[in-house]
């Protein structure tokens, strides 16, 4: 039964999922380019004996006298060339050196000691290389079971799928039937066993299915042998195992699904001990971020190597840390990161499983016992209710999102986040031109006039005149050369001003360091940061405000009241003071942290004054463009707000909540290394600043956000009607 | 139960946050309180041999000169990278011995106390960062931004910052200054020494020189694009107060047009002598100048025949004996002569001087396909007698370059093309032993990793 209704109730999702994996895979990859490529690169290997035949070196030229292929598909030629010329390099190159190391590294007293990591790490890539030494590698193309394992977005569709099975499992509690579930016959430890076992059915089947699609689609695209030697890929040169390909890929999909099998238990727990789901979400959130933080930022020579080699990122992208070679330890200790990854795996495994059966049997009481501290609690909050009904209806609502719906703790833990992810470096002032910076400190902020032109011909005058003497010196020249560099940009600089004026735009020179800063790559990292956090905060912070009511029945009343547009209005009123204040925070503390360290000077030029806002279509100052850069952000935290709280007037909270956030999903993406889903990153889109620099007045840039705000728009309107209907 | 997981989860996550907060502590280990003058920037001492930046014996020259750390075991007289990777070839950023610009800022090493120091550079901070002796067990020491502002590094040639008696000596850049700072490695306290505000309109340039107590600042200020001035200040560490003491245009007029290569191709020794260049005519000079007294000699010189002779010689500095001036082939003058004739035998000389300006020995290296030009792309200095370079010429009499490496050489070399992005180069690292010439041995040898 349990079986079915998990069925029932994810099938939309997985498919859902499924579709976006397909779609994913297939955009990602530049298909017909790759097609003919990898075309030609498995026609080369059919053909390598005839290529062979003539001992001279693989170029284009020799290919295409062999050959004769189409000169329209040279690109494709050429690409395809280097690739089997880098696969064959792999298959003939000498291992010596590997002996070498081996002997150079026993050589040296600095390693001297036997328990040094150096030697450890010595000997045993010597046991392993053993291992495969006498295996038989040939010419064949292993790309697809390669781009397979690289692949981490599918592992991570995987974990969002399984999270979902997760949250059906826990579907009782926010039905209010959990006290009547728990204390049937099954309903504990029975029903607990039955979940582990669907979620390992689940893993198992999912692995197959996700993992078997992109493999099929990659072997569609690239083509390859499944019947050789996976030590054939240099990627897994070093594996010690004989296995075939078809062999490997089945073993990685088993591999996939006791990872998700580890981290669905470890979640399984987490949300089963933690009864309140915003807070659940949040841990889960902050536990996986600092272990993605961990895994990037440490080194594998850093002495806090362990934190990178025991992390959950590793359980959970299990492609690279299972089945590529590599080694960690320290002093006295080495091993590899597949066997403590599997290890950790299998802790995971046993805590989430031991822990859960544990929680069910001693701690999930379907009716708890109240303890002093609870008693006394209880005792204040009566005694509180009393006031709070005298409360006017604005204020309770308030008092219901920030009290009892925990906002206030998602406040503070903005608040905090906002104030640590802040810039600590300025410009960096080490490429500065000095001539240019004394410019600047006379003219930043004047029109050009007679006494810039008199500057200019100065510079000008002296680089003639050392520009006739013979015999400089290397320093001179170099200061010679950056005279006329800052000559030429001051010149252009000069020339774009006057050719402003002609367009009737008052311009100005500005000292464009700051703003080349902050209106650059340098803040783009950082803008998002700052969006991301105040999109989850308002996510959250909306999301429970219909399903709440719901699941206190006060739902139909507030429906059917008198004053229902009243409140109504008070409702949205909230919404958009929530949206105020967390827009407000975020931009006291990025404009705070910001002029702590660059120097916002001549705000009231135009925009245009900067030269790649020269196309810029409206006539504003650099503070209005400032200003409005922040009001569109407001109004799309606005909009993520509406959006979010609307889907919880017409779905449960849970499904609210993955909606909402999955919002943020093609942003993860983007963050993981795919720059392809960027374009559809709402955390991005806020950055409007960005848009225009990347899209210009392309109205491309402009789709995404006209997309979000007409959503929000058209779900309000929708929302109020129904609500007040 | 569930208060007692829930507790456990908690004091676990607390365990984690401050073991965590823990590992960024200080620690209290004794500095070694001498500078290492007699070494360049991209090389340390250490006990028993020399850690020092190289490119890979051949590498790609369009992908720029890229530092890897290796180590050279004076007992053993072997070479190796400090990458524990036994299939590693050294020659990627997969390379456990690989160091990117950002990883170590200026290509500066120092070794101190059994660990390896460098400046990182992060998107958001510099910081000061040790490894063990086998380049592990990364550590974080201290973060050197003030104010956001960066550290000045751009030439790994400049030594722009030194490590003595326990602090780091270096210069923060800020839109009109160059801010000398001093931290404390142990308490990792930081304070500002002086700031050297921009008076020109030309880069300002300053480098720095550790010898005993002292911290010597040179400091290049200019007019115009080709008239500078040449400033030399001191820190005494001891006293903590840093001197005026010369101003070339104020103290020594007739000079100032003639100084050359102030910043890195100046030197100090023990008594407070500063040794620098001075081209003249058809004569290049090491004059020297008492600090204390202010008397100035012209210490040494070579005659040149013609003004481009200027551009191959190089005064690398002292090395607690003597100093070193190097006179490398004039190239563009042999080619005048010869075309792409052979010509006669021309060798590039080390004039090894002593204290008192006389010239001890002339020790010569022949390149023996043109009689042509050795240079040397990174002076790494030495002590006890030893001094070691690196350069790109790989055919210099008695130092055969490594087989697999001219193989390999010749193999990239087949594969150039316009389209290819590929330009063969090489670094072969020769070391001199005055040990060895005093056994009558060839004092040269090639310590490439073999």
């Amino acid at each position: 039964m349990e079986l079915l209704r998990i069925i029932k109730r994810s099938s939309l999702y997985i498919s859902f999922l499924l579709l976006l994996a397909v779609i994913v895979t297939i955009l990602q990859v530049n298909s017909s380019h790759e097609k003919k490529v990898y075309g030609y690169y498995n026609d080369l290997i059919e053909n390598y004996l005839v290529i062979q035949e003539e001992n001279i070196k693989t170029d284009y030229a020799y290919i295409n006298r062999k050959f004769a292929y189409p000169d329209e598909d040279k690109i494709y030629v050429i690409e395809a060339i280097n690739l089997l010329n880098n696969k064959m390099d792999y298959i003939n190159q000498d291992k010596k050196y590997i002996y070498n190391n081996y002997k150079r590294t026993y050589s040296s007293s600095l390693f001297s000691d036997e328990k040094d990591y150096y030697l450890l790490n010595a000997n045993k890539y010597m046991t392993d290389f053993q291992k495969i030494e006498n295996i038989n590698i040939s010419l064949k193309n292993t790309t697809a079971i390669e781009k397979v394992i690289k692949n981490s977005q599918i592992p991570i569709i995987l974990l969002i799928s399984i999270s979902l099975i997760i949250v059906c499992f826990v579907d009782e509690k926010e039905k209010n039937m959990a006290p009547l579930i728990h204390s049937g016959k099954n309903g504990r430890v029975t029903m607990a066993f039955r979940r582990i076992g669907i979620l390992a059915f689940y893993s198992v089947l999912l692995s197959f299915i996700f993992n078997g699609v992109l493999y099929a689609i990659y072997l569609k695209i690239y083509g390859g042998d499944i019947n050789c030697p996976i030590q054939c890929s240099d990627m897994f040169s070093m594996l010690p195992y004989r296995l075939n390909v078809i062999q490997f890929f089945v073993w990685y999909c088993v591999i996939s699904a006791i990872s998700l099998i580890a981290i669905g238990l470890l979640e399984y727990l987490v949300i089963s001990i933690l009864d309140n789901y915003k807070i659940a979400i949040v841990i889960m959130f902050a536990i996986f971020g600092a272990e993605y933080l961990l895994y990037k930022h440490i080194t594998s020579d850093s002495m806090l190597c362990v934190l990178k080699y025991i992390n959950i990122i590793n359980v959970c992208i299990p492609g690279k840390p299972y089945f590529t070679y590599e080694n960690w330890g320290f002093y006295g200790f080495i091993t590899d990161v597949s066997k403590s990854t599997l290890l950790m795996t299998l802790i995971f495994i046993i805590v989430g499983f031991v822990g859960k059966i544990i929680y069910v049997r001693y701690g999930e009481y379907p009716i708890k016992k109240i303890g002093f501290v609870g008693k006394v609690f209880n005792n204040i909050s009566e005694k509180y209710q009393r006031l709070f009904v005298l409360y006017p209806l604005w204020l309770k609502e308030f008092h219901k999102t920030i009290c009892i719906q925990k906002g206030a703790v998602i406040f503070i833990v903005m608040i905090y986040l906002f104030n640590s992810c802040g810039i600590q470096k300025g410009y960096d002032y080490n490429e500065i031109d000095y001539v240019l910076s004394k410019f600047y400190d006379e003219f930043d902020g004047c029109e050009p006039n007679e006494r810039s032109e008199v500057y200019l011909q100065q510079i000008e005058r002296e680089i003639e005149y050392y520009n006739q003497k013979e015999n400089l010196d290397e320093i001179s020249k170099d200061n010679l050369q950056r005279y006329q560099n800052s000559y030429k940009y001051l010149k252009d600089a000069t020339d774009y001003a006057k050719g402003l004026k002609e367009r009737g735009i008052d311009s100005v020179y500005i000292r464009p360091d700051t703003y080349n800063d902050i209106f650059g790559k340098r803040l783009f990292d950082n803008n998002n940061t700052f969006n991301l956090i105040a999109i989850i905060a308002m996510i959250l912070l909306a999301t429970g405000d219909f399903s709440y009511e719901k699941n206190r029945g006060m739902y139909i009343h507030l429906r059917s009241a008198k004053n229902r547009k009243n409140v109504w209005m008070i409702k949205i009123i909230k919404l958009v003071v929530i949206a105020a204040f967390v827009w407000g925070v975020s931009v006291i503390m990025y404009f705070t942290n910001l002029t702590k360290y660059y120097n916002l000077n001549q705000l009231d030029a135009p925009i245009q004054a900067l030269k790649f806002f020269s196309d810029f279509p409206l006539r504003i100052t650099i503070r209005q463009y400032i200003v409005a850069l922040q009001l569109v952000r407001y109004i799309m935290i606005l909009a993520i707000g509406v959006i979010s709280y609307v889907l919880s007037f017409f779905i449960k909270y849970k499904n609210t909540l993955i909606v909402a956030l999955s919002m943020l999903v093609p942003h993860i993406m983007y963050v993981i290394g795919w720059e392809w889903f960027r374009k559809f990153s709402v955390v991005v889109m806020m950055d409007v600043n960005r848009t225009w620099i990347t899209y210009g007045n392309s109205v491309v840039g402009l789709i995404l956000p006209i997309f979000v705000m007409m959503t929000a728009l058209i779900s309000y309107i929708f929302c109020r009607k129904k609500f007040l209907s | 139960m569930g208060k007692l997981l829930k507790t456990c989860a908690v004091i676990f996550l607390f365990i984690i946050v401050f073991s965590i907060s823990a590992c960024g502590g200080k620690n209290n280990y004794v500095m070694d309180n001498e500078p290492q003058y007699y070494m360049g920037p991209n090389a340390a001492a250490s006990e028993n041999g020399y850690y020092y930046l190289a490119a890979p014996p051949v590498f790609n020259g369009t992908e720029g000169y890229r530092n890897y750390l290796y180590y050279y075991d004076i007992n053993d007289e072997i070479s190796v990278p400090l990458c524990s990777k036994i299939g590693c070839k050294h020659d990627d950023e997969n390379c456990e011995a690989y160091l990117s610009e950002s990883n170590c800022l200026g290509s500066h090493i120092w070794y101190i106390n059994g660990r390896i120091y460098m400046i990182e550079r992060t998107s958001e901070q510099d910081t000061l960062v040790s490894y063990d002796s086998k380049k592990r067990n990364k550590r974080t020491e201290a973060v050197l931004s003030v104010d956001g502002l960066s550290v000045n590094m751009n030439a790994y040639f400049l030594r722009r910052a030194v490590i003595t008696h326990g602090e780091l000596i270096y210069i923060l850049v800020d839109e009109s200054s160059l801010r000398l700072y001093s931290l404390n490695i142990n308490t990792k306290e930081s304070k500002m020494l002086k700031e050297y505000k921009s008076q020109y309109n030309i880069r300002e340039t300053i480098t720095l020189y550790a010898i005993d107590d002292k911290v010597y600042i040179t400091y290049t200020t200019g007019y115009s694009a080709t008239y500078n001035n040449y400033i030399l200040d001191v820190y005494d560490i001891k006293k903590s107060e840093i001197e005026d003491l010369i101003n070339v245009e104020r103290d020594y007029p007739d000079l100032v047009e003639k100084v050359k290569r102030w910043n890195d191709e100046t030197c100090f020794d023990h008594e407070g002598n500063v040794y620098f260049k001075v081209e003249d005519e058809n004569k290049l000079s090491i004059y020297k100048i008492n600090t204390v007294t202010g008397k100035m000699d012209e210490f040494y010189s070579i005659d040149v025949e013609n003004s481009s002779a200027f551009d191959y010689i190089k005064f690398y500095g002292y090395d607690g004996d003597y100093l070193h001036l190097y006179e490398g082939v004039d190239v563009v003058q042999r080619k005048k002569l010869y075309k792409r004739e052979k010509g006669p035998i021309q060798s590039n000389k080390m004039h090894v001087i002593a204290l008192d300006g006389k010239l001890i020995e002339k020790q010569e290296l022949i390149e023996k396909n043109q009689y042509s030009l050795i240079e040397i792309t990174r002076w790494y200095g030495g002590d006890k007698g030893k001094y070691f370079f690196a350069t790109r010429t790989t055919s210099i009499e008695n130092l055969e370059f490594g087989e697999q490496y001219k193989e390999k050489y010749n193999e990239m070399n087949a594969k150039v093309s316009p389209t290819s992005g590929i330009s063969p180069s090489a670094c072969q690292i020769i070391l001199y032993d005055k040990q060895k010439s005093e056994n009558g041995e060839w004092s040269f040898s090639d310590i490439t990793i073999e």
